[in-house]
């Protein structure tokens, strides 16, 4: 299957006034799992409603595949959006919305699309209308990956699956990324869970992408120092601290930053444990209001 | 999974089909069940034959399938666009579609209306009446079958097309604009009244305004004018159009 990459610049979104997007740029390899984080309102389904065409941006540049995506056909039948409210007619039937799907999408895998219909039990008869929330959700992730468009996007489209469902969602999608490599960005609040999916993420905050990295490096913008307290506040003497825990006389601090070498063999020294930061951390950090300085925040996005 | 794919604008018209299939089929069985208890009833010589004036029943009748298609057209955009796009088709593509649908239905309204005006002269002279038009048409008598099509088809799609302008107006644009388009987006379905002279309109223009009907060919002419401005007018407003989360 052909992989698209996509390439962002300088790319604005307003809504009269409104700023939703402001003069992002990246740049995303194709057949790779993008993870996009970022707080309620950041821009993220903004963002993701520009690569799908739902929307125009109001200046800079998007490509995918090297071509504009809005209202070009070649490039939209290529690029699957599913978002959690879905954007199908209640009115329709669950079959009428697959029976849909399945006549747009040039690469529809019906035998794939019948073993998700079994695996979430979608009743294919009921209007959208009387679906759960959980089976909204159950039809948007099914459509998503049997469309199997080159660039697929899921915009919190499990959120209302409950934890089983869930976690068959994320199996299906990995083991459907191994057999058939395309593009997924995946934008969600339920980073513990499915961060270790991503293989790079971008943290969007008040519409500025203000992180976008390799997982794995930006895991290691961190870590965790855990021990006798004496030793942890003497390692960790003048690094940004983003929380901290104490369990008896053992604290656990999770810093900001790389370690150097030479922190680490003092803090080896002082018979500290070292570990990586989490996503989750990471993220509360880097986006809460009181975190850090903007201009913090863009020491911290350079590699 | 290499299989013969439709073009999308085909595609669009399909499945725009496919889901108002029964919403049609259940409109004309209770339209034709009236008109067939009409009929029965004129049969059974309930009327005073005397006083009957032998008016055309059928003739006063396309008024409903013309506000049925108006209503299903102010659906169009608001119920469908957003799968569409949503699919992956472009803007352009479902106006295309749409337009095939609204071709299509009103070609099949008009074959429909067409055939109930022989059928009816069939029950008229089975009571030894003659069926007479009201108001003027493009064509005279009951048996003027491609007059009777074609007018009915022209404004059929003019309807279906107000109406589809309509919706498209309110899915651009916030509500009290969408007001102000809808009011707006009558015109072409009168414009079409107009250019035919038909029924009311048409009544009103030759006896009031005594403005005499164009030659058939300039009026098959500014008909078609009418529909590609329909047609342009919708692509005008979706083209650019926001895909919101959900608009029905």
């Amino acid at each position: 299957m052909m992989t698209l990459g996509i390439e962002v610049n300088n790319l604005q979104l307003k809504y009269g006034s409104f700023a939703a997007i402001k003069n992002v740029t990246f740049s995303l390899a194709g057949g790779r799992i993008y993870g996009l984080l970022g707080r309620n309102g950041s821009g993220k389904t903004s963002l993701l409603s520009i690569l799908a065409s739902y929307r125009e941006q109001t200046n800079g540049q998007v490509t995918i595949g090297g071509e504009a995506p809005f209202e070009n056909a070649k490039i939209m039948e290529q690029v699957c959006f599913i978002q959690e409210s879905g954007s199908f007619s209640d009115s329709s039937s669950v079959s009428d919305v697959l029976r849909l799907s399945a006549s747009c999408w040039p690469n529809w895998d019906s035998e794939y699309a019948a073993h998700l219909i079994a695996l979430y039990d979608l009743p294919l008869k009921k209007l959208v209308s009387a679906l759960s929330r959980g089976m909204k959700s159950a039809l948007g992730v099914t459509i998503g990956l049997a469309s199997r468009a080159p660039v697929t996007i899921f915009d919190e489209a499990y959120l209302g699956m409950d934890a089983p469902s869930r976690y068959a969602f994320y199996d299906e999608l990995l083991k459907d990324y191994m057999e058939t490599p395309r593009t997924f960005i995946i934008s969600t609040h339920l980073i513990e869970e499915v961060g270790s999916l991503f293989e790079e993420v971008l943290i969007l905050d008040q519409g500025r992408l203000i992180m976008h990295e390799e997982t794995d490096v930006l895991k290691s913008r961190g870590a965790s120092i855990t021990g006798s307290e004496q030793a942890v506040d003497q390692i960790t003497e003048g690094l940004t601290i983003l929380g901290q825990q104490m369990l008896g006389r053992t604290k656990s601090v999770t810093v900001f930053g790389e370690l150097t070498e030479e922190h680490r063999k003092h803090a080896l020294a002082l018979g500290l444990e070292l570990g990586p930061v989490s996503l989750q951390d990471l993220f509360v950090h880097l986006t809460k209001k009181e975190g850090l300085s903007n201009e913090q925040k863009e020491k911290a996005s350079r590699p | 999974m290499s299989r013969k794919r439709k073009h999308p604008a085909h595609n669009v018209a399909s499945e725009l089909l496919y889901t108002y299939r029964w919403t049609f089929i259940v409109y004309w069985i209770i339209f034709i069940s009236i008109f067939l208890g009409i009929a029965v009833f004129m049969n059974t010589n309930m009327f005073n034959n005397e006083g009957f004036d032998s008016q055309s029943a059928w003739e006063g009748a396309s008024n409903s399938p013309k506000i049925f298609l108006m209503v299903i057209g102010i659906l169009l955009t608001p119920l469908s666009l957003a799968s569409f796009v949503s699919s992956g088709v472009t803007r352009k593509h479902f106006v295309i579609g749409g337009s095939f649908l609204v071709t299509l239905i009103s070609a099949i309204f008009a074959l429909i209306m067409t055939a109930g005006y022989p059928i009816e002269q069939m029950i008229y002279e089975q009571n030894n009446w003659t069926p007479a038009l009201k108001n003027p048409h493009i064509f005279s008598s009951s048996d003027q079958l491609a007059g009777i099509f074609f007018e009915h088809f022209f404004l059929f799609f003019a309807y279906f097309g107000s109406g589809w302008i309509i919706g498209s107006g309110f899915a651009r644009f916030r509500w009290q604009l969408g007001a102000i388009i809808s009011v707006a987006s009558l015109l072409p379905a009168m414009a079409m009244e107009v250019v035919l002279s038909s029924d009311w309109m048409g009544r009103l223009m030759q006896n009031v305004f005594e403005v005499d009907r164009n030659p058939i060919a300039v009026v098959v002419v500014l008909a078609v004018i009418v529909m590609a401005c329909i047609v342009g007018l919708n692509y005008l407003l979706l083209r650019r159009v926001a895909i919101k989360k959900r608009m029905v």
